[in-house]
């Protein structure tokens, strides 16, 4: 067993698939925090459904997925954002911008090349998503997202926990808002190819859940949703190499587990 | 020495005025009490001073340039699945004097644990916020108030929801607060009682009906038509 593991690991595509899933994984989870508390988690999903669109263009034209989707995927963060601002019911706005995203994405692809095994692997994820440049892209974009993340951190605490008060001590609530929904963009077109496009959301939310329901203090919650996810996210791998699975399901169930065992514990124990 | 001074100011939402023509001042350490009837248009002023509205007209003068006041809302914040500790709420109250740092330094922390031992909530600091009762919470967010409040301090309703007891114990603490730390308060309030605390009156319905002190106030019609005879 620990030859297995240590065997696979020394495959590129798994080197990289590690290093990126593990920074991936870290910064979904520390977002996922201040996004599942405000409410946000449902625009995480809706994004990644324009994030499966942005694959197929990609896919299409034959060009890069990462170059294609950043664009696509942020622009319609700003477009999601706005709408729900103007008291547009955000449920709805959502339901309409992903519904007709998935339906777009379909379309092109079976209109360029027919549906294939690439549609499986863009849903649901794959172990082989992440070439080279994907690896310098999310290590540089998950470096930049962590330390913005721990310089705003105070800020974001307060914007979480009381957005009139925030507005009031001078806060850009507008501005923090908008940062707080492109760093969610990037994370999904990051982890979309390793976690698929309907999974994604999974590892913003899930991790969030399981640490909230643990700890009594917002900081102790980040670090541990971040523990957690990176945990998840090495064993889905290891199971989606040996079982041959798609990556992200693999992930997304561990994550799942992770949830009920503390849900489990908490009801036993404390 | 005049503190806030208010000029001819118009108030309300999206073009809709909701006060008209007022005009009063108040010197530091004051403690003003806002009443008058629902809809009087309460809330939109204390929100206007706190710059969470733009005067529609008229103007507000404050004595400093940078003017940071501290605001504990009519609610609590009832969360049941928020992980905050009672340190980190009052902390995010040091906010405003931020700045462009990204940390809050040494001296910000101390001022932090100075609250709590005021208000006598230190033993609290690492309880979890969505645990705590609802005068403690109440508590929790006048502390959070109070670290933002190096100017002024404006409550709504601060006893809104909570028993007779919680209530006089927590005007016990503010009043401790208001002499220990110097500070000018504004408070919107529906309990005659809470109001025997305050030195100013300013009694609104629509417009300025009375501003004055509060000795004054008691004896007026208005005050006997309002509250009934006391």
């Amino acid at each position: 067993m620990i030859y297995e593991i240590i065997d696979m690991f020394s495959y590129g595509f798994m080197q990289r698939a590690l290093i990126a899933g593990i920074l991936i994984s870290i910064c979904a989870a520390i977002l996922g925090v201040p996004l599942v508390l405000r409410r946000y988690a449902m625009i995480g999903d809706g994004l990644s459904h324009v994030g499966f669109a942005s694959l197929a263009v990609s896919a299409a034209t034959n060009s890069a997925p990462m170059l294609v989707s950043m664009p696509i995927v942020i622009f319609s963060a700003f477009i999601v954002l706005n709408l729900s601002q103007k008291k547009i019911h955000s449920d709805a706005a959502i339901a309409l911008i992903s519904t007709t995203a998935l339906a777009l994405g379909v379309m092109i692809l079976s209109l360029s090349d027919g549906m294939n095994t690439d549609v499986n692997n863009f849903l649901f994820g794959s172990i082989l998503g992440i070439s080279a440049v994907d690896l310098s892209i999310s290590v540089v974009f998950c470096l930049i997202i962590i330390s913005l993340y721990i310089l705003l951190y105070q800020r974001i605490f307060a914007l979480t926990f009381d957005e009139n008060f925030a507005k009031v001590s001078g806060i850009n609530v507008k501005a923090l808002n908008l940062a707080l929904a492109l760093m969610m963009a990037v994370i999904i077109v990051l982890g979309m190819r390793i976690m698929g496009a309907l999974l994604i959301s999974n590892l913003i939310v899930i991790p969030a859940l399981t640490a909230m329901r643990v700890f009594s203090s917002f900081f102790k919650a980040v670090i541990y949703a971040a523990f957690i996810s990176v945990i998840c996210f090495i064993l889905g791998l290891i199971t989606s190499y040996i079982l041959d699975t798609p990556t992200g399901a693999s992930i997304v169930l561990f994550n799942v587990l992770a949830l009920a065992l503390h849900v489990l514990f908490k009801y036993k124990f404390l | 020495m005049t503190f806030i001074k208010i000029n001819n100011l118009k108030a309300g939402y999206d073009h809709k005025a909701i006060l008209k023509d007022l005009n009063f001042s108040i010197n530091k350490g004051e403690f003003l009490g806002i009443v008058g009837p629902n809809g009087a248009g309460k809330s939109t002023l204390v929100k206007t001073l706190s710059s969470q509205l733009k005067p529609l007209e008229g103007s507000i003068e404050y004595a400093k340039k940078t003017f940071s006041c501290g605001y504990l809302a009519q609610n609590n914040l009832d969360y049941s699945d928020f992980p905050a500790s009672v340190f980190e709420v009052v902390n995010s109250g040091c906010l405003n004097s931020l700045g462009f740092r990204p940390f809050l330094n040494k001296q910000e922390k101390n001022k932090v644990l100075e609250i709590l031992n005021l208000l006598e909530i230190s033993k609290l600091k690492n309880e979890c916020y969505r645990n705590l009762s609802g005068g403690q919470k109440r508590t929790v967010l006048l502390g959070r108030a109070l670290c933002a409040a190096l100017d002024l301090l404006i409550l709504d309703e601060p006893n809104a929801g909570l028993d007779v007891n919680a209530s006089e114990r927590f005007y016990k603490i503010l009043n401790k607060a208001h002499s220990q730390l110097n500070l000018t308060i504004i408070m919107i309030t529906h309990d005659f009682e809470a109001l025997k605390n305050c030195s100013l009156v300013l009694h609104l319905d629509h417009g300025q009906k009375f501003f004055g002190p509060i000795y004054e106030y008691v004896n007026t019609e208005i005050c006997q038509q309002f509250w009934g005879k006391r």
